[in-house]
């Protein structure tokens, strides 16, 4: 059977019985409730914000580093703080939301999220909090740091604006995250395609979905903190809700933070599991073995996160259990188990061929070695005593340098690659272009190798390296290269949205999911004939029993000069 | 074949629009705001537990508010219930007539609400106790407001056909919101009244 290579026009609008009125009319931007649009203004925004908290970062790395930089009237620690802030909050989740915005109703079989233009104001939402976020380290002194041990110190001579704007922008932000997973919980339980039960979801689906589960409980916890917050400085007197009596108000915010901090360390990096077990799967040219385990898994992930909590709170010694780090080492279960579940699919993949190297899986097996590396790293730590707090002036953070080195490396950095292996293996989709190869090729290289020059001297500094001035310049030449990889990135993102980079065919990569399944890009209504579902791999299955087993690997897309398609 | 339609994909029957969409996605939002609630009475409770003084201790508050903000919800509760059965009934004004007094009402909650607020005397920085009552009261007032505008919208919505005794589905995801904001009130009512 032949692909005629006919394809409906970009935007266009067939004659599918299920378009929506909404989309029959033109839509523009501003006022579009298309999932696919939403979920791209989410993707290139929040890359927009990566690189620019990348080059935050590095701006804090410099004011330590004596190289004349003067950073008046922001001090390190709040370049520091935003760089944190927006890493966190104005990149990696509005990426997780955007991807998982775009892919997850094409991943279900449906033709639009639950509540489309709840979507769509949650991106307008998120756009006006990160503004206000980022007026707010403008206007003035911001009193205030997410990893604070309290979230805003008893003001001195009154509450200030920046701090009101501060907490104000946080709060419209967590509130459009909140909104995006309440959305993307209820497409997934609603809206699936005939014939897809839970299991046989695709990997990405599962991760978003307990992300979002995850994001649902924890959010709120954030959001009361900084209500309490937000009281506290505007109304603030001499006696506030934090400084009257310190250690039992200093607690609350600890362990407020702690019940969305812990387990929103462990949500970032969730979504990033399930693109890795999608790019390990079409890279392996077969599904994932054990597919049901492995949504298990992901959702035990998000479930253990929130265990994480019980561990000993740092500054406050607030809560210590004897058992803190067992909530925490289970958490390692899961991805250890997953790691396994990877291993296996790319040996069982072998039968089909080697592997298909490209650059969504060399993004992805870098952010995986960064996470090895650091958990290598907190083992050496625990063993040899390392003091975390040590070398805040250097982080320019409230964190201890080691501890910076950790967040940067677990939360920042490996996630951030693991962005550009999503964009790298679903941007044809999205597009219906191939991203820049070179830009990505200068991402992956200035990204991983900044990423481990930027967090080596932290890290240095944390087990007792003097050398404070000498390290924090290796750290500012690690902070600008993975500045100049996101912006890669970002430039990558944006050219494919302009029409540039090679065209794309609906399936490239082969793949097993039902996203593919629709054209590159897909239509208004997704697809033009609603697809029935009967495995996990739907395509798999589908492309293997429509050739004879010898012919199977032939029977793959094939690319110019007559090579197996997916050679990336 | 077009490239669009993918030579792996099956002909299916056109799906119907899936049902209790509305409704899940309130109760979702619901149990977030659930959980908001939850940290705030958290906060109370711990930082009263850990305080060596704690105002809320000596504060002087009168019952007789909360009640009547509880009374105001159950009132709330039943009205938009009626609207439910009215709506059963296909009985169309009388359904209008409830969502009007739960629009009514909920304006009396928010009202009282606010009272209660500068009745108590003191303000959002006297204390901790302060702090946290406030923020209590500024939540479950935000949930009411949320509850204002999904009346409304029901409201325009049955006014304009698209609320029908065969899909009723809106106003029961109303109702079910309005109960939950009942409950978060009593949450708060003992809370701060009761457990002070």
């Amino acid at each position: 059977m032949t692909i005629t290579e006919e394809r409906p026009a970009p935007g266009s609008v067939s004659a599918a019985e299920d378009v929506p009125a909404a989309v029959a009319r033109r839509e523009t931007w501003f006022d579009t409730s298309d999932h696919k649009r939403v979920g791209q203004l989410y993707l290139v925004s929040a890359l927009a914000f990566g690189a620019a908290a990348a080059g935050l970062a590095a701006a804090a790395r410099a004011a330590g580093a004596d190289v004349g930089l003067d950073a008046s009237p922001l001090t390190a620690a709040r370049l520091g703080d935003l760089s944190g802030t927006a890493f966190a909050l104005l990149f990696l989740a509005p990426a997780w939301v955007g991807l998982g915005t775009y892919l997850v109703p094409l991943q279900i079989g449906a033709a639009r999220l639950a509540f489309p233009r709840l979507q769509a104001l949650t991106y307008w939402a998120y756009l006006a909090g990160a503004g206000v976020v980022v007026a707010a380290y403008a206007a003035g002194d911001v009193r205030g740091g997410l990893l604070r041990r309290v979230a805003v110190p008893a003001p001195v001579g009154g509450s200030n604006l920046a701090t009101q704007l501060w907490v104000t922008g946080l709060a419209v932000v967590a509130l459009a995250s909140l909104a995006a997973a309440l959305n993307l919980v209820a497409t997934v339980l609603v809206l699936r395609a005939p014939g897809l039960t839970f299991p046989r979801a695709a990997p990405f689906t599962w991760a978003t979905f307990a992300t979002s589960a995850g994001v649902l409980l924890a959010t709120p916890v954030f959001l009361a903190g900084l209500v309490l917050a937000y009281l506290e400085h505007r109304f603030g007197g001499e006696l506030t809700f934090y400084a009257a009596d310190r250690d039992a108000a200093a607690k609350v915010w600890q362990h407020a933070m702690w019940l969305v901090g812990r387990p929103e360390v462990f949500l970032l990096g969730l979504p990033a599991l399930g693109v890795v077990c999608e790019v390990v799967a079409v890279a392996a040219r077969r599904p994932l073995v054990a597919p049901k385990v492995v949504g298990g898994l992901l959702v035990a992930f998000a479930a253990l996160a929130f265990g994480a909590w019980a561990q000993g709170i740092r500054a406050t010694r607030a809560l210590v259990l004897p058992t803190a780090t067992i909530p925490s080492t289970l958490v390692a279960v899961p991805v250890g188990l997953l790691v396994l579940a990877w291993l296996g699919t790319l040996a069982q993949g072998r039968k089909h061929g080697r592997p298909r190297p490209g650059l969504a899986l060399a993004f992805a097996v870098s952010a995986l070695l960064l996470w090895a590396g650091a958990a290598a790293n907190a083992a050496v730590a625990a063993l040899v005593g390392v003091d975390a707090e040590s070398g805040a002036s250097l982080a320019a953070a409230p964190l201890g340098a080691w501890s910076t080195a950790q967040v940067h490396v677990v939360a920042f950095y490996a996630p951030a690659l693991v962005v550009g292996a999503a964009l790298f293996h679903w941007g044809p989709k999205v597009w219906g272009r191939h991203p820049s190869a070179a830009l990505g090729g200068l991402a992956f290289v200035a990204l991983y190798f900044g990423a481990l020059v930027d967090v080596a001297p932290l890290a240095l500094l944390g087990y007792g390296n003097e050398n404070r001035v000498a390290l924090a310049r290796v750290a500012l030449a690690g902070a600008a290269l993975a500045t100049l990889g996101l912006l890669a990135l970002f430039l990558a993102a944006l050219g494919a949205a302009r029409g540039r980079g090679r065209e794309a065919d609906a399936d490239p990569w082969a793949g097993h999911t039902l996203e593919w399944a629709t054209s590159s890009p897909p239509p208004p209504h997704n697809f033009d004939a609603l697809p029935e579902v009967t495995s996990a791999a739907p395509l798999f299955d589908r492309r293997m029993s429509a050739a004879p087993a010898a012919d199977a690997v032939a029977a793959l897309p094939r690319g110019r000069g007559g090579r197996t398609r997916g050679a990336r | 074949m077009s490239a669009s339609t993918s030579p792996l994909a099956l002909e299916a029957p056109r799906r119907e629009e899936p049902r209790g969409l509305v409704t899940l996605g309130v109760l979702l939002g619901a149990a977030a705001g659930l959980v908001l609630l939850g940290g705030l009475v958290a906060a109370y409770l711990g930082v009263r537990a850990n305080s060596p003084e704690w105002a809320g201790a000596d504060a002087d508050l009168d019952n007789y508010l909360g009640v009547t903000v509880a009374v105001t919800l159950v009132m709330v509760s039943v009205a938009v219930e009626w609207a439910n059965y009215a709506t059963a009934r296909a009985e169309r004004r009388q359904a209008v007539a409830a969502l009007l007094l739960v629009l009514g009402l909920g304006v009396a909650f928010l009202n009282l609400v606010w009272y209660t607020g500068r009745q108590l005397g003191f303000g959002p920085a006297s204390s901790p106790h302060g702090t946290a009552v406030w923020a209590l009261l500024g939540v479950v007032g935000a949930l009411g407001a949320g509850g204002l505008v999904l009346a409304g919208a029901t409201l325009a919505r049955l006014l304009g056909g698209q609320v029908t005794r065969g899909d009723a589905e809106p106003l029961r995801a109303t109702a079910w919101y309005w109960h939950l904001v009942t409950l978060a009130w009593v949450v708060v009512f003992f809370v701060v009244y009761v457990v002070q």
